[in-house]
């Protein structure tokens, strides 16, 4: 950001969005922390922020959270492009690492959620569009099923099994390997 | 108990299950298993889930006693081709083929094919649609299969077909010259088996490596040479496609592995190009490269090519440079790629979803 022109960018990067929650909770960010939902980003574009954004799928709980976790993935991206320009290569290799491995411990500790905030989380990362949030969250559940019984399964997600005894047994007689 | 976590769409449970490892199919089968609505979801996207993978058959599926003492041949279209392995060598002649799925454990015996070879053969299995297209052999592994087998015999070369369908073996018969063929894995390209074999020249001359090109829909066969830079012979070759759909080969050579493509120059001649060169240093194991190692195959469905080191066999994808062990050095004389697709219970239909708890 040591550019030329940089006095635009700082001002770009102060300009504030305000987001409503469905709760009606308002929340003050940056427009860079913003735009890392597309769906914020667009609207932005499309002028139509003033007054604040609503978001009548999200509550402030989880509203609270995107926000840590966007907040955190913009300063990364904002640190990423920095550092390149004044860094040699091998010490910007270095930030690089232990930027990534703190983003990482970040990520880690956020996930550290109940089932039921997880699901809202994924919720709120596919209504806003969050790749990056939509992706560590679904890994998370992925993760989780990984190597578990059906039954496993669905006790852990509350699932009931509206399969009947003879859909289960064609099932299993289908790919009974994985059984094995 | 836990307050039930929020109902997600379909699409979102879509995304944590295509999330599931791809090299453990077996996560995916289990949740199919969890209720109607992720069954369907799972059978709905199966056919973009393919799963290709290198798995050894112990562990997909424990060998069964009377499965001992068989050796893999080929495997295709979701089946694989096994022999009885008699020392000194699978006698096909003798015990005929068993072609086997691995996903429903059911096989077929095939009887013995009608020439006895002097030891040289291949064997190649496939959906018998390959024949003349029109199968995207996603599912075909319960359809119709054909099984070929090549061979040299009494001053000819053969090619053998045994169709399942009519359940009997046809033959074709080739004058000279006579190919002797290895058990080095088939390829299957633009409707021709592409088999690597032997050529007997003329007395006092240096046998030659030739590409014997069987075409599945005439039964013709055509040869095909091989890069100059492969003779001497010694050096172990494996045939492969690229994946613009052209002939391949790959050999090993010091700590190197080559990769050649067969194209057309400037005038319209065939002819063969070195197309890449991958040091094996930089992706192996230290111990891997002690001592000589060599091309043991080509993965068809995967485009993987195996390598045979001291210490086990390694898979190379050719495009990313991805190495990954695939198996021990256990006594291990043969090895077959395994591509499946998975869709379970393809046949059930998503009505009657019950009422829904949690997800």
């Amino acid at each position: 950001m040591a550019s030329a022109g940089s006095g635009d960018e700082k001002a770009a990067a102060a300009a504030m969005i305000t987001l409503i929650s469905s709760d009606n909770e308002k929340f003050e960010v940056t427009e860079a922390t913003a735009t890392l939902s597309q769906t914020i980003r667009h609207m932005i574009e499309d002028g139509c922020t003033d007054g604040g954004v609503p978001l009548p799928n999200v509550t402030s709980k989880i509203l609270a959270r995107v926000i840590e976790y966007c907040k955190k993935h913009a300063t990364a991206a904002a640190g990423e492009e920095g550092s390149s320009s004044s860094f040699s290569d091998a010490a910007f290799l270095e930030v690089d690492r232990a930027f990534l491995e703190e983003l990482e411990e970040f990520d880690d500790a956020f996930l550290e959620v109940d089932r039921a905030t997880l699901f809202d989380l994924i919720l709120a990362a596919n209504y806003l569009d969050i790749k990056g949030l939509l992706n560590l969250t679904c890994q998370k559940v992925a993760d989780s099923v990984k190597g578990k019984t059906p039954e496993q399964i669905r006790e852990m997600y509350n699932i009931v099994n509206d399969l009947t005894p003879e859909e289960e047994a064609e099932i299993r007689r289908e790919t009974q390997w994985a059984f094995e | 108990m836990a307050p039930p976590p929020p109902d997600l769409m379909d699409e979102l449970i879509e995304e944590f299950l295509l999330r599931l490892p791809p090299d453990d199919p077996a996560s995916l089968a289990r949740a199919a298993l969890v209720c109607r609505r992720w069954r369907r979801i799972i059978s709905y996207n199966g056919g973009a889930t393919a799963v290709s993978r290198f798995v050894p058959t112990s562990s997909l599926r424990p060998p069964r006693a009377d499965r001992r003492g068989l050796r893999a041949i080929d495997s295709r279209h979701g089946r694989v081709l096994l022999c009885n392995d008699r020392c000194p060598f699978p006698r096909p002649w003798e015990y005929g083929f068993l072609v086997w799925d691995p996903v429903k454990d059911e096989d077929w015996q095939v009887p013995a094919p009608p020439r006895r070879p002097n030891l040289y053969w291949n064997a190649a299995v496939l959906c018998a649609a390959a024949r003349g297209g029109g199968c995207s052999h996603i599912d075909c592994r319960r359809g119709p299969f054909l099984v070929v087998f090549m061979c040299a015999s009494s001053g000819k070369t053969f090619a053998c077909v045994y169709s399942s369908e009519a359940g009997v073996w046809s033959e074709h018969a080739y004058d000279e010259p006579i190919y002797y063929f290895t058990l080095a894995p088939a390829v299957l390209m633009g409707g021709a088996l592409h088999v690597l074999s032997i050529q007997d020249t003329m007395p006092n001359q240096d046998t030659m490596i030739m590409i014997f090109k069987y075409d599945l829909a005439t039964s013709g066969m055509s040869e095909i040479d091989v890069p100059d830079a492969l003779c001497p012979q010694e050096i172990v070759v494996a045939l492969m496609t690229t994946e613009d759909g052209r002939l391949g080969l790959t050999f090993v050579e010091g700590s190197r592995l080559y990769l050649w493509v067969r194209e057309a120059d400037s005038r319209g001649v065939w002819g063969w190009a070195v197309s890449r060169v991958v040091e094996l240093e930089l992706l192996l194991p230290v111990d891997a490269l002690s001592e000589s190692l060599d091309v043991f195959g080509f993965a068809e469905c995967a485009g993987f090519i195996l390598l045979r080191t001291v210490i086990g066999f390694f898979a190379i994808d050719p495009k990313s440079g991805q190495v990954r062990k695939v198996a021990g050095d256990e006594g291990t004389f043969s090895l077959v790629s395994y591509e499946s697709f998975c869709l379970p219970a393809l046949g059930a239909s998503s009505a009657g979803e019950g009422p829904k708890a949690g997800v």
